[in-house]
C-alpha cells in the first residue's frame, strides 16, 4: 500500500501511457499513406498488395510504443506479481518513456509521409516498390534508436 | 558472379534470316544490339539500311490484343478457382508446334468469341437504352392517351412538368379565370416535379402558353414512341425478357469456347513469338542480299551459338570484351545464394566492371532477418509456407527467388527463434501456467534478449562491424584490382585500424585500465589516423589543402559510429516480435483457464499472431534488406549496370520446354 501512496506506482503507470502515445503518429502517418493509397487504388486496383505493405511501414512506431508500455507494466507489476515501486524508480520509468512516447509521434507523421510518397511513386513505377520502402525506413531507423535508448533505460532502472 | 560475355556479330545471307532469326531465339542467350551507332555513322549508312518489318509486327499485335480480350472474357466465365499465383504452363516443344499445326482453327475461335462479346457490348447498351425509357415513362403511367396524340381537329394536346415548387391547382384556377377552353389533368407528382397534361382550343395557344410559362412549365416530349405509357411500359420490359433470353445464350455459346482457353492462351503465345521475330528485325541491318546483326552472348554459351550459326552459310565473329568496357550483366550464383539475387535486383543491376555483392551480403542477410523476426514458431510457419507454394506452383524469376529467400530465411528465423527460446512468444510457458498450473519453460539455448539485452546489443554491433568490414574489403579488393593500392590503404585499411583500434581500446579499458590490450588499441588508432592526416589528402597539390582534408577525414569518425549504432536495430526488431508476441498470448489468457478460456485464446492467438507475423515478417524484410542497401551497399556499390535481355520466347500463359 505505500508503494502506491508515495507515487511511483502512478508515475511509472504514466510512463507506460506516455510510451503507448507513440501510437498516435503511427495512426496519423498510416492515415496519410492511406489516402495516398486509395488515390492510387483509384486507377489501378491491382496495386492494392503493394500499397498494403507501403501503408503498413508507419505502423510500427504504435508496435514500439505498445512494446516499452508492456515492459513498464510487466516490471511494475500491473501484469503479474505487483512489485514494490519507489518514488525515485516511478520518475525513472516516466522518463525512460519519453523518447520512444516522443519519438514515435513525430517519426510516424514523417514516415507517413515518405511513405504516401513511395506509394505516389508505385503508381508509375510499380517495379521500384523496395526503394520507396527504404526511404520509408529510413525514418524508421530514429523510431529504433529512440525505442533502443527507452530499453535500455528500462532495463537498468 | 557477374557472367563473363563476348560479343558476337553475325553476317549472313537474306535467304537464312528467318531460320537464323528462329534459331537464336531458341537458343536464347544471345542479346541482340540496337544499332543507331551504326546507322548514324556515315560510312556504314552509305552501305546498310536498317532492317525493319514493322507492318507484320503490328498485325501480330493486333491479332494478339484480341486474344488477349477473348482470354480475359472467357477468364470471367470462368468456374476454375483464380490460383494464388500465375504461372506458366510448361509444353513440351513437339506438342506445340502440334497443337499450332492439328489445331489450325484457333484464330476463328478468337474471332467468333470476340464476336460474341461485341454482341453482349451491344445489348448492354440496348438494356440501359431500354432503361432509360422505362424510367422516363413511369411518372405518366396514369396518363391514358397516346403519346403520339398531340392534337385533334380543334384541340391540341400538351404533356410536361412543373417544378415542385408551383401548385398546379394554382394554374389550373387560372386557367378557368382566363377565357380559354383548357383542360388540366395533373398525372402524377414525385420528389421535384408535377407531371401534368394540358388539352386546350388551338385558338388560345398562345394565352395558355403565357400562363403555363408564368408558372413554370417544361414541355416533355417522347419521340419514336406510339400508344399509351403502360402500352410501351410493358412492351418495354418484354424487350428487356428478350435481351435477358440472349444474352443467356450468347454466355452459354462463350461457355461452350471455355475448352479452348488453354489452346488460346497457347496461340496467344505463338502470335507473341512471331511478332517478337518480326521485331527483332529492326536490330539488324540489310544490304540487298545480306544481314548483319551484332550483340552479346555468355562465354560459356558461345560454342552452342556458333555450332548451330555454322550450319549456314554466315560470318560469325566472337571477340573477347576489353578490360574496363561496358556489357549487359547477369548473374549467376550457386543454388543457395540465387534466391538473394532478388535483392540486388531490386537496389540494382551491378555494373560490368563492379562486382557482384550477393554471394557476400546472402549470409548476413540471413543472420540479419533471422534475428529480427526471432521467433521459431514463426520461422517455421514462414518456412513450410513458402517450400510448400515452390513445391505447388512452378514459379519462375523474381517471385520464385523471393519465395526461396523468404524461406531460407523462415528456417533462419527457427533457428534464432530456438537460440532465443521465442515459440509463438512464450505459449507454452503461458498455456502451462493457465490451464495446467504447470510452470514449464522452453529454454533458450543461447540466451532469452529480455534477459540480458545489453548482451544482445554488443552481439548486434559486433556484426555489424564485420558487415561493414566485409563491405569494405570489397572496395579495397575493387581498388587494388583497379591499381589504387594507395587508395585502398587510405579509405579501408586506415579505416579497419581506427574502428577495429577502437573496440580493442574500449574492451581493454573495461576489462583492466590502462593495461596492455588499451596500449594495443591505441596505438592501432594512431596509427590509423597517421595514415588517414598523410594519405587523404594525396589528390591535392597544395600543402595546406593536404593538410585541411587529412584532418577532415578524422570526422568520418561520425560516419562511422552511426553507421555501427544502426545495427541496434537488430535487438529492437528482435525484442519487438517477441515482447508483442507475448502480449497477445497475454491477452488470450485473460479469459482464464476451462474450455472458453480454450476458445478465446485459439482465436486470440490466431488473430494475434497473424498480426505479429505480417507486420514483423515485412519489417524483417525492410529492415535487413536497408542494412545492405544503406550501410554495406554504400561501402563499395554503385549499381546501375544494364540487365541481360537475350532475344528469347517472351511468353505469358506457356513454357515451351
Amino acid at each position: 500500500m505505500d508503494a502506491l501512496l508515495n507515487g511511483g506506482f502512478t508515475l511509472a503507470v504514466l510512463g507506460a501511457a506516455v510510451a503507448a502515445l507513440a501510437g498516435i503518429g503511427s495512426a496519423i502517418g498510416v492515415g496519410i499513406a492511406g489516402e495516398a493509397a486509395a488515390g492510387v487504388i483509384a486507377e489501378d486496383p491491382k496495386k492494392f498488395g503493394q500499397t498494403l505493405v507501403m501503408q503498413a511501414l508507419p505502423g510500427t512506431q504504435g508496435i514500439y510504443g505498445l512494446l516499452v508500455a508492456f515492459l513498464i507494466m510487466v516490471q511494475i507489476g500491473m501484469i503479474g506479481e505487483t512489485q514494490p515501486v519507489t518514488f525515485a524508480q516511478g520518475l525513472s520509468y516516466f522518463f525512460a518513456s519519453l523518447p520512444i512516447g516522443l519519438v514515435g509521434i513525430f517519426s510516424g507523421i514523417a514516415q507517413g509521409k515518405a511513405a504516401a510518397a513511395g506509394i505516389m511513386m508505385i503508381a508509375k513505377r510499380p517495379g521500384e516498390i523496395a526503394k520507396g520502402m527504404i526511404y520509408a525506413a529510413m525514418v524508421e531507423t530514429f523510431a529504433v534508436l529512440a525505442l533502443l535508448v527507452s530499453l535500455l533505460m528500462l532495463f537498468n532502472i | 558472379m557477374i557472367v563473363k560475355m563476348e560479343k558476337i556479330s553475325i553476317i549472313g545471307i537474306d535467304q537464312d534470316k528467318g531460320k537464323i532469326i528462329e534459331d537464336l531465339m531458341d537458343l536464347g542467350v544471345v542479346e541482340i544490339s540496337t544499332q543507331e551507332a551504326k546507322l548514324a555513322d556515315d560510312q556504314w549508312a552509305e552501305m546498310i539500311i536498317c532492317d525493319n518489318d514493322e507492318e507484320t509486327a503490328l498485325a501480330y499485335d493486333a491479332q494478339m490484343s484480341r486474344a488477349a480480350a477473348v482470354l480475359d472474357t472467357l477468364e470471367q466465365y470462368s468456374d476454375e478457382k483464380k490460383p494464388l499465383f500465375k504461372t506458366r504452363r510448361p509444353i513440351q516443344s513437339q506438342e506445340y508446334h502440334e497443337t499450332l499445326k492439328t489445331k489450325s482453327n484457333l484464330s476463328e475461335c478468337v474471332d467468333a468469341v470476340h464476336q460474341l462479346t461485341e454482341q453482349l457490348n451491344h445489348l448492354k447498351a440496348d438494356e440501359n437504352r431500354i432503361h432509360g425509357i422505362i424510367t422516363s415513362l413511369e411518372p405518366w403511367e396514369k396518363y391514358d392517351l397516346d403519346l403520339e396524340l398531340s392534337k385533334t381537329n380543334v384541340t391540341h394536346v400538351l404533356m410536361g412538368t412543373l417544378p415542385i415548387v408551383s401548385d398546379p391547382e394554382a394554374l389550373r384556377a387560372e386557367l378557368n379565370k382566363s377565357d380559354c377552353e383548357a383542360l388540366l389533368q395533373v398525372v402524377h407528382a414525385d420528389s421535384e416535379l408535377h407531371y401534368i397534361s394540358v388539352i386546350y382550343h388551338q385558338v388560345c395557344e398562345e394565352s395558355v402558353f403565357d400562363i403555363l410559362k408564368a408558372h413554370g412549365y417544361t414541355q416533355v416530349f417522347f419521340k419514336d414512341l406510339k400508344g399509351t405509357p403502360v402500352e410501351n411500359i410493358s412492351s418495354c420490359k418484354k424487350q428487356l425478357d428478350e435481351i435477358e433470353d440472349r444474352r443467356t445464350d450468347i454466355e452459354n455459346q462463350i461457355k461452350d469456347h471455355l475448352e479452348d482457353k488453354g489452346d488460346i492462351e497457347l496461340y496467344h503465345d505463338s502470335l507473341s513469338i512471331s511478332r517478337d521475330r518480326a521485331k527483332i528485325r529492326n536490330r539488324l541491318l540489310t544490304t540487298d542480299r545480306a544481314f548483319y546483326l551484332d550483340g552479346y552472348v555468355p562465354c560459356e554459351s558461345a560454342p552452342a551459338v556458333k555450332e548451330k550459326m555454322d550450319q549456314y552459310d554466315t560470318f560469325i565473329e566472337m571477340i573477347q570484351i576489353e578490360k574496363g568496357e561496358e556489357f549487359p550483366v547477369l548473374l549467376k550464383n550457386n543454388a543457395l545464394v540465387t534466391p538473394f539475387e532478388a535483392i540486388t535486383d531490386l537496389y540494382s543491376v551491378p555494373r560490368s566492371t563492379e562486382i557482384d555483392p550477393t554471394p557476400f551480403f546472402a549470409i548476413f542477410y540471413l543472420f540479419f532477418y533471422g534475428m529480427m523476426f526471432s521467433d521459431g514458431g514463426y520461422g517455421v510457419v514462414m518456412a513450410v509456407a513458402c517450400f510448400i507454394v515452390l513445391h505447388q506452383f512452378r514459379l519462375e524469376g523474381m517471385p520464385k527467388k523471393l519465395v526461396t529467400m523468404l524461406g531460407l530465411c523462415g528456417i533462419s528465423t527457427a533457428i534464432w527463434g530456438a537460440l532465443f527460446g521465442g515459440w509463438f512468444g512464450d505459449i507454452v510457458e503461458v498455456v502451462g501456467r493457465v490451464f495446467f498450473g504447470a510452470e514449464v519453460q522452453v529454454p533458450a539455448i543461447w540466451f532469452a534478449p529480455l534477459d540480458d539485452p545489453m548482451k544482445l546489443l554488443l552481439f548486434s554491433l559486433a556484426l555489424g562491424v564485420i558487415h561493414l568490414f566485409v563491405g569494405m574489403g570489397i572496395k579495397a579488393y575493387l581498388m587494388i584490382r583497379d591499381g589504387d593500392i594507395i587508395g585502398a590503404v587510405s579509405d579501408v585499411f586506415s579505416w579497419y585500424l581506427v574502428v577495429a583500434g577502437g573496440i580493442v581500446l574500449l574492451a581493454g579499458n573495461m576489462l583492466m585500465p590502462d593495461g596492455p590490450l588499451f596500449q594495443v588499441g591505441l596505438a592501432m588508432v594512431v596509427a590509423g589516423v597517421a595514415i588517414l592526416l598523410l594519405t587523404k589528402g594525396r589528390g591535392q597539390k597544395n600543402i595546406f589543402k593536404r593538410v585541411f582534408k587529412g584532418v577532415a577525414s578524422l570526422y568520418d569518425v561520425t560516419d562511422f559510429l552511426s553507421l555501427i549504432l544502426s545495427y541496434s536495430r537488430l535487438l529492437a526488431l528482435g525484442l519487438s516480435t517477441g515482447v508483442v508476441a507475448s502480449v497477445v498470448n497475454l491477452m488470450g489468457t485473460l479469459t482464464g483457464d476451462g474450455i472458453l478460456g480454450a476458445i478465446v485464446l485459439l482465436v486470440v492467438f490466431v488473430v494475434g499472431h497473424a498480426f505479429n507475423f505480417a507486420i514483423n515478417a515485412l519489417g524483417a524484410f525492410v529492415h535487413a534488406s536497408r542494412l545492405q542497401y544503406v550501410e554495406f551497399f554504400g561501402r563499395f556499390y554503385e549499381g546501375g549496370g544494364t540487365a541481360f535481355e537475350p532475344f528469347v520466347k517472351k511468353t505469358k500463359y506457356i513454357d515451351i520446354i
